[in-house]
């Protein structure tokens, strides 16, 4: 195809676009619908993944040592820690930081404080270990019963919040799967709706195919408009999309805030800190979307 | 091209579709012919004679089940998918419908069969107007199809179809929809242009039009030919004899 077709063909997109523009409308408009429930779920998904990591930081575990035990076998069992692969931080916490800790706490009345010198100090030196999973807290937790180290430790807290970790764990694994079912659902229901949508502004259009087809033209200078276009769709839709997504954030983002509670989310500034990425998402998801069901509903009028 | 050698062969030709429950229409049944360069033939018939069925195997929308048909010595069954839009530039074809671009002015559709081959910014602007002028449209080169009378329409969509100075002009009921004024100025300028030695095959139901034309009548009757006479009005058709 010479320069001066291609020209032609993608003016040709532009022209037809304009003039098509109830049908262009509306096939951005629909376009658009989808684009809007793929944006809230690229935000649902990266809230829940600022969730998933302040639950991550919950799943820890506190080891508490005999006191007669020798600070290098604590210090030899944090070394052993910081090499497995569960483990994502371990932190030696002595006898004067567990104090200064203490002195900290708030609450807690000076009377008391008072009573915990360094000379005499009761509390115990431990490690804080952090874990990816509560899987893999299991794991260490399991290498604290073994020997030697199940003769040194005191305690450990995994036992306590065993439960409760594993309830965190499901909720967040819950969470993830129905988000990931929904947005499947609702994505394949308005991709069916787009193609739909674009399928019928082609066949309103299939006479102007046909006579491009009488008068000689290949294939490819009939697609070239066709595709042109449907890259218009999605340009428009994805804008259409991201301003909509936005005015809905800023007006009823607030409401949403009493929900949100610990996660304490800034809905316009993660939308704001997201966009690039976002635009990426509509803009491939829209325009290929519309290419995709355009290419595939002028093929059955372009067979010879 | 020599004289001897016919521009159009038909040889043994049958399109079959399947109707309702798989029962067998057959809309050309072993139809043989042949067109010389220069000739101006009328095919006639009845409504479901096979008439539009020829038109639509000659310019490869449909294949014929049986038989082949070679055009300035090209058997189509040769032609590959991607060759017939190169075909279809050098056959022009004229619709009862018009078939025009109904966003695009009369230059603007007839300049879109250029553009669709390839043709260069100046080709256009040399060939158009050219082509407006034979057709009698130059006054109304910027109008769009809703602004133009049936005759008129009709006149862009000939203009369009002669725009690659074919050698076969296909118009299948040109004047279906045209009343009895534009309906001569059609024939008269199908008949402008075949003096120019353009094959031109006429489908039509018009009686008049075939009784004032005098040329070459080709009659179809249930997809078979009944008659074929070298120069005759509509009711001197006579059925073809064995061995004609």
């Amino acid at each position: 195809m010479r320069p001066v077709t291609l020209l032609r063909v993608t003016k040709l997109g532009w022209a037809n676009y304009w003039r098509n523009r109830g049908l262009s409308i509306s096939a951005s408009l629909i376009l658009m619908l989808t684009l809007v429930i793929v944006l809230f779920f690229f935000i649902v998904n990266t809230i829940l993944g600022a969730t998933s990591a302040k639950i991550r930081d919950k799943f820890d575990m506190n080891i508490r040592f005999e006191d007669q035990v020798a600070e290098e076998q604590i210090l030899e069992l944090q070394k052993l820690l910081a090499t497995r692969p569960e483990t994502r931080e371990v932190h030696y916490v002595g006898k004067d930081e567990a104090r200064e800790r203490f002195q900290n706490i708030p609450g807690v009345s000076d009377r008391t404080k008072q009573l915990i010198t360094p000379e005499s100090n009761p509390l115990r030196r431990s490690l804080e270990v952090k874990a990816g999973s509560p899987t893999d807290l299991e794991k260490i937790d399991q290498l604290l019963h073994t020997a030697p180290w199940s003769e040194i430790v005191y305690s450990n807290s995994y036992a306590v919040n065993k439960s409760t970790i594993q309830k965190l764990s499901r909720f967040e694994r819950g969470v993830t799967t129905a988000g990931i079912i929904l947005s499947i659902i609702f994505i394949t229901i308005s991709m069916i709706v787009v193609m739909n949508t674009i399928r019928l502004a082609i066949f309103a259009r299939r006479e102007e195919i046909e006579i491009m087809r009488l008068v000689g033209a290949n294939n490819i200078f009939i697609r070239i408009p066709f595709i042109i276009e449907a890259i218009l769709y999605g340009v428009v839709a994805a804008a259409l999309s991201l301003g909509a997504v936005w005015l809905i954030i800023k007006n009823f983002g607030g409401l949403l805030k009493p929900y949100l509670g610990e996660i304490n989310v800034d809905l316009l500034e993660l939308f704001k800190n997201q966009l690039p990425i976002m635009i990426g998402i509509v803009l491939i998801l829209g325009c290929g979307l519309a290419v995709f069901a355009s290419l595939l509903s002028i093929q059955r009028y372009l067979k010879h | 091209m020599s004289q001897a050698t016919p521009l159009i062969v038909i040889e043994n030709v049958s399109k079959e579709y399947r109707g309702k429950g798989g029962a067998k229409i057959m809309a050309i049944d072993n139809l043989s012919l042949r067109i010389d360069k220069g000739e101006f033939v009328s095919l006639v018939g009845p409504s479901g004679a096979g008439k539009s069925t020829l038109m639509r195997l000659l310019i490869v929308e449909e294949r014929p089940t049986k038989g082949r048909i070679i055009i300035a010595g090209r058997d189509l069954r040769t032609l590959r998918s991607r060759d017939i839009p190169f075909y279809r530039r050098k056959v022009g074809v004229v619709f009862q419908d018009f078939k025009l671009l109904p966003n695009k002015t009369v230059t603007e559709n007839i300049a879109f069969a250029l553009e669709v081959c390839d043709a260069t910014p100046a080709e256009v602007r040399d060939k158009v107007p050219k082509i407006l002028e034979l057709v009698g449209l130059t006054n109304r080169a910027a109008n769009e199809p809703s602004e133009l009378s049936g005759g008129e329409m009709q006149r862009v969509a000939i203009a369009r179809a002669l725009i690659h100075t074919p050698k076969l002009l296909i118009a299948d009921e040109p004047t279906g929809n045209l009343d009895p004024s534009n309906t001569w100025e059609i024939i008269e300028l199908l008949l402008k242009i075949n003096q120019t030695g353009t094959i031109v095959l006429l489908a039509t139901h018009n009686q008049a039009v075939v009784d004032r034309l005098q040329r070459r009548v080709v009659a179809l009757q249930n997809g078979k030919l009944v008659s074929d006479q070298k120069t005759a009005g509509y009711t001197e058709i006579k059925p073809k004899e064995k061995g004609d």
